[in-house]
């Protein structure tokens, strides 16, 4: 038999995915979307970027092969990015997004009454695929308030001004390749200095189930940065790698005393996912979580 | 698989005897992996669209 691996015939659906589904499969499991047509498709200088129209969670974009976006299930990653962070400072004035080239980040941040935001994405091809295919996540792009630069955010942000920003969200990719670096405790250090004292940071920390390792190595890497508080918080997001993702807030020790939570209950902004007790319950960790991370610094 | 999940089916009914063979092919462990008691008051919080699809339901 040699090192060949056997060959199983599953029952029922998964005998039928083919070239009609889309599937972004890593560590042996897959997610897959069944879809109706392929909008658009073109290589940047930096990535494949594709468009489809799905049968059940309307269009994705897709980079490199992997899932950033639903138009049926976006919302959650979006509003749980920024909205948690955005009640945990006292008063977020100025902003700064790495990444974010959907502009869907940027759409929920421009809900509260920000001062400026300023977003660094490296490929200015996601924007304008944007713009096209998911123009409702692309209404801030015109706003004033808004300063959008295309450039590598380790190189911008190595050079930019320290004590400068109130809330800093991480929209990265999967760390793969380039983005790597964004999950690195020196990168994390930068984040730190352009901060101001009680700034408050956001990370996108990939899946608590399937990136255990990735998500303690983050918080890891935060603490060494400098930022002695860390909350993870998770929540379903059915479209990316075993339907629950997470996002990491990090800052000073003020983190530790909690949210504006009467003016997050009191949110002048309709939401889909995001309220204040959802807020809170989503810092609660399961059994598993709590024993994997307690080493964690 | 728990004892207490057990006790739900008659002794000797078809689930009563599929928990059993279940039971004794995935044994109990003893802590629970991911419950305790934030996580059941938190599982019940509800995010905004599910507030509103469930405010019709009876």
């Amino acid at each position: 038999m040699g090192d060949a691996l056997p060959v199983f015939r599953c029952p029922g659906v998964a005998v039928m995915l083919d070239e009609n589904w889309f599937s972004e499969a890593a560590q042996g499991f897959a997610m897959s979307l069944r879809l109706q047509r392929k909008l658009h498709e073109e290589r940047s200088p930096h990535q494949l970027i594709s468009v489809y129209e799905t049968e059940s969670f309307g269009r994705l974009l897709a980079l490199d092969g992997l899932t950033m976006l639903t138009e049926r299930d976006h919302f959650i990653y979006h509003e749980m990015l920024t909205h948690p962070a955005h009640f945990t400072h006292r008063e977020p004035r100025d902003v700064l997004i790495v990444g974010g080239g959907d502009c869907g980040t940027l759409s929920e941040v421009l809900r509260h009454p920000v001062r400026s935001v300023v977003q660094v994405e490296l490929d200015e091809r996601v924007t304008r695929v944007s713009e096209r295919y998911f123009p409702g996540l692309c209404g801030g792009l015109g706003d004033a308030r808004v300063r959008l630069v295309f450039q590598d955010a380790v190189d911008w942000i190595a050079r930019a001004p320290s004590d400068t920003y109130d809330v800093l969200l991480l929209d990265t990719t999967d760390p793969v390749g380039q983005a790597a670096r964004l999950f690195s405790a020196p990168f994390y250090r930068e984040c730190r200095r352009v901060l101001r004292p009680d700034g408050v940071l956001a990370a996108q920390t990939e899946s608590p189930f399937l990136d255990l390792e990735l998500l303690r190595g983050a918080l890891t890497a935060m603490g060494e940065a400098g930022f002695p508080v860390r909350r993870l918080l998770h929540f379903p997001q059915c479209s990316y790698p075993s339907g629950w993702w997470s996002v990491t807030l990090a800052g000073a020790a003020g983190l530790a005393e909690g949210f504006r939570a009467e003016e997050a209950a009191a949110k002048a902004f309709p939401t889909r996912y995001y309220n204040a007790r959802v807020h809170e319950s989503s810092q609660v960790l399961p059994e598993f979580l709590l024993h994997q991370l307690k080493e964690a610094p | 698989m728990s004892a207490r999940r057990l006790q739900h089916y008659p002794r000797g009914s078809a689930l009563s005897g599929w928990w059993s063979v279940t039971a004794k092919v995935f044994p109990t462990r003893r802590r629970a992996m991911f419950g305790n008691a934030r996580v059941h008051e938190s599982s019940q919080v509800l995010p905004e669209f599910l507030l509103h699809q469930l405010k019709e339901a009876p």
